[in-house]
Order: C-alpha cells, then sequence, then structure tokens
C-alpha cells in the first residue's frame, strides 16, 4: 500500500514549513515563485562560473585543508612525544597490507593465466 | 562513521552529528526518507574483501543466457539504485529477463582504505570479482556492465585484462572529462587544489562530497519540497521520493587515494580519455577494449553531459559499438517509471543478442 501525506494528521512547526513551502506552486504566490526560480537560476549560473567567486572559494578551502594538515602533525607530533601509537603508524601498517594484497592479486592472475594456456594432457589407452 | 576523520575534530563532528539526528527525529515519517528500505531482490553475497562485497542476484525463473554480468556503480553514493524498487529495479527487470547478474558493492570506505589507488579497485577488487565469477560458473568470459563512474573503473580494467570480457555496457559513463559541464570547470587545477584535500582528510569526507553536489543543483533544496507537496496525494509518489531521498542521501566517503588519481588524471589532465592513464605501471590502453560495446545516454544528464559519455565511441578499439540515448535524466537511466517498458529492454535485447 501506498503512502500518503495527510497535512491535517502532521501538525508541528517543521510541517506547517512543509506546507507554506507547497503553496508556492499554488495560487497568486506560484507566478512570483516561478520568476524567483529562473532570476535565482541566472544568478547561480553566473555564480558558478564566476572566475573571482570561484578563486575565492578555492583559497578559503584550500586554507582549511592546509590548517586541519598542520593541527593532525601537530597532535601527532605531541603522541609521539609520549610514545603513543598514532595514526601514521596504522596507516604505514595497511600500506604494507595493501602491498600484500596486490603482490596476492598478481600470483593469482598469473596461475589464473598459466591454468588457461596449460595444453589439455593427452590421454593415451595403455593395453592391459 | 569515517575513522580518518577522527581526530581532535571527532566532538565537534559528533555533537554535529546529534544535532542532525535529533533534527530528523522532529520530521513526520511521511517527509523522511533516510529510513527508508534501500534494495528488495535477494541475493547472495558471494565474495569479500576488505570493505567490497560481490552480490550473486539469481536469475528469476529459468536462466536464458549463458553469460552472466558484472555490473559495477560508482563510488559516490551506494549500488541499490540499481535496486531502486519493486517495479523500477534494473537488476530485478535483467534478472527476470533470465540474466545471471554480480553487482559489486564497494562499501563503506574506513580510515584503512585511504591509500587504496585505482588500480586496487580495478585490478585488485574488480580482479577478484571476475575470477569468482568464472570459478563458479565454469566460463571464461563475463559482461561487463558500468554506471557512472564505476564505468570508468571498469573500462580501466577491461582495457587492462580485455581477455575476460564478452562484452562491455557503459550506461552514462564519463570518458572525456574536459566535457564535464560544472564538475569540469570547478575541478580545475586553479580552483581545486587535490593534493590539499586529500592530504588533509585522507578519504573525502561525506560532507564535502555533498556539499559539492547540493552547490551544482542548489535549487533542487527547494523543488523538491515543492515536489512532495505536489504529488502527495497521487498513488506511489510519497514511496518513490522517500526512496530516492535515502539513496541521495546515503553517502559514503571517497577513498583518498583513488579520489586524487581520478580528479588529476581524469577531470585536470583527462589522460584517461587519451588512453594515457597508468595504473600499477600499466598504461591504461582504451584501444585494448575490442569487445562489443553498447553505449547507454541519457539526454538530459547535467551529471555525465551527453557529449562527456559519447567520447566512448571513439576511444575504445571496438568494431562493433551501439549507442541508445533515452530520454531521461542520469538517475533516470536506472531508477525512471519509464524505465521498465522504454529503455531497460534495449539493453536487456543487446545482451542476449551478445549471449556466448
Amino acid at each position: 500500500m501506498s503512502t500518503r501525506i495527510d497535512p491535517n494528521a502532521l501538525k508541528n512547526a517543521w510541517t506547517e514549513w512543509f506546507a507554506g513551502l507547497g503553496h508556492l506552486g499554488q495560487g497568486p504566490a506560484s507566478q512570483v515563485y516561478k520568476e524567483w526560480e529562473t532570476w535565482f537560476s541566472v544568478q547561480f549560473e553566473k555564480l558558478a562560473n564566476n572566475e573571482t567567486f570561484l578563486g575565492t572559494m578555492a583559497k578559503s578551502m584550500e586554507s582549511n585543508f592546509l590548517l586541519k594538515s598542520q593541527f593532525d602533525r601537530m597532535m601527532e607530533t605531541s603522541a609521539r612525544a609520549l610514545r603513543m601509537p598514532t595514526s601514521g603508524d596504522i596507516e604505514q601498517i595497511h600500506k604494507r597490507l595493501d602491498e600484500l594484497e596486490r603482490r596476492l592479486d598478481a600470483v593469482l592472475t598469473r596461475l589464473e593465466a598459466s591454468a588457461t594456456k596449460r595444453p589439455t594432457p593427452k590421454v593415451e589407452k595403455g593395453e592391459g | 562513521m569515517e575513522a580518518q576523520s577522527r581526530s581532535a575534530f571527532t566532538p565537534f563532528q559528533a555533537f554535529g552529528e546529534a544535532v542532525q539526528e535529533a533534527a530528523r527525529r522532529m520530521v513526520p515519517i511521511e517527509l523522511r526518507g533516510h529510513d527508508a528500505p534501500g534494495g528488495h531482490t535477494p541475493y547472495d553475497v558471494v565474495a569479500t574483501r576488505g570493505p567490497v562485497r560481490l552480490l550473486y542476484y539469481a536469475p528469476r525463473g529459468e536462466r536464458r543466457f549463458k553469460t552472466p554480468l558484472l555490473i559495477a556503480y560508482s563510488l559516490i553514493n551506494r549500488y541499490y539504485i540499481l535496486d531502486f524498487m519493486p517495479g523500477r529495479s534494473l537488476i530485478e527487470y535483467l534478472t527476470g529477463q533470465g540474466h545471471a547478474c554480480y553487482v559489486v558493492d564497494w562499501g563503506v570506505p574506513t580510515g584503512a582504505d585511504r591509500h587504496k589507488t585505482w588500480g586496487d579497485y580495478t585490478l585488485g577488487y574488480l580482479g577478484m570479482a571476475m575470477r569468482t565469477i568464472k570459478a563458479r560458473e565454469g566460463i571464461e568470459r563475463v559482461h561487463l556492465f558500468g554506471y557512472c563512474m564505476g564505468g570508468t573503473l571498469a573500462m580501466s580494467y577491461g582495457a587492462l585484462r580485455p581477455e575476460g570480457i564478452a562484452s562491455f555496457t557503459a550506461m552514462a559513463v564519463p570518458v572525456d572529462f574536459h566535457e564535464g559541464g560544472l564538475l569540469a570547470h570547478w575541478t580545475q587545477p586553479k580552483f581545486f587544489n587535490v593534493d590539499a584535500l586529500v592530504d588533509a582528510h585522507g578519504n573525502v569526507p561525506i560532507w564535502l562530497m555533498e556539499s559539492g553536489f547540493r552547490f551544482m543543483a542548489p535549487l533542487t533544496n527547494v523543488t523538491k519540497w515543492r515536489d512532495l507537496w505536489a504529488g502527495r496525494e497521487s498513488e506511489g509518489f510519497v514511496d518513490t521520493w522517500r526512496q530516492m531521498e535515502r539513496w541521495s542521501a546515503d553517502n559514503v566517503p571517497f577513498p583518498g587515494e583513488v579520489y586524487r588519481q581520478y580528479i588529476r588524471d581524469c577531470y585536470q589532465r583527462n589522460v584517461f580519455c587519451r588512453g594515457e592513464m597508468v595504473v600499477d605501471g600499466e598504461r591504461v590502453d582504451l584501444k585494448n577494449l575490442t569487445c562489443p560495446v553498447l553505449v547507454v545516454l541519457a539526454e538530459k544528464d547535467n551529471i555525465v553531459p551527453e557529449r562527456m559519455a559519447m567520447a566512448i565511441t571513439e576511444v575504445v578499439g571496438s568494431n562493433d559499438v551501439t549507442v541508445r540515448t533515452f530520454a531521461t535524466g542520469h538517475i533516470g537511466l536506472s531508477s525512471s517509471s519509464k524505465a521498465p517498458k522504454a529503455f531497460w529492454p534495449a539493453i536487456s535485447a543487446w545482451l542476449a543478442a551478445h549471449d556466448a
């Protein structure tokens, strides 16, 4: 059975907001909303292609990433000073496991290739 | 939760998640998407490695075709869009037609997967899937089927190990990344330092992936509610809406090193398209892909625009390339109500015609 929404049965601030939003598609508000939607799309298109905006976003994101890297490095140094294992140590173990997995895959691929190439043995009937 | 991002930031993240969860609980169930069921067709897990599972969907009724399919979905969102809803599921449709389907579920990458490479996801995981299928079925060749970025991964695998591929189906697969619309524009090296991101976060966090996609189409955050209101009394509309909400909100972290190579080699340098991408020391020469190829395109695709996907016809070495274009969007190819009658029969018929 499919779910249906009875707006009268759903009463809280969230659903009031939802109902209000729904009315944007009906009545006199719909024309205003459609115009806003068109205007917004045009503005967004301009913004999404604006070199200055994208450049500023890029700088801001990069600073955020560098800050996080620096913070993590600081934590790592502190943990090392306390002779505690760090996430860097665990990553090294994961890297080695990845390498082992790759070698195993290479062996399996070679085995598969040699099994495919192996000629079918000739069956000779002996005379008894 | 993604283990990689655990650091001194964790308490702040935990607080943010608790606030989000509390806000979700305030929303009546009819308007919630995140707890809608995901996937419904029964399957068996036939192989696992790390976070990855290989799922087997047996043909419903009689198996009509010898060659099974291996379906690879993108690393963005989850595979079960291919099993969207009863009556609107590509997997359900194909198994109903008598095809045996294997699907790769990439799972949820953790900090342990941050150093996994493009090679690990292709030669490693897809290689493992191919070996498992061949051994289970006692066959030499498999139909490879890729959707979205999963198709780019599958295509790489097919170019590196073409001998086991019976055919390749590319459904909305990005190939020429310089034709990638807004995403191609935003990921230019001058606007996007992928090294700084991966070095800082390891796996790309969910919030960052989500904010990128929301920014691509900001109006949908309003229009989806308006649409829900408009369709609130239509038969099945609310269930479909909730299912789509659940799927689109079910993001997973993107494995860090795979992301670095994806952005750098595909979006920024576009070397994949030129057959110059290098994976585990081997060049991904797309001319090696000589098997029959089916290209499935969506006319209104704004994630993988037609020209971006159509480039496959020029770069593969196959002499047998079929192109089918459907009047829908990127996700519509796998979940539209029109798909079971208008899109998928053509795919099934093509696969049937190329059965061993």
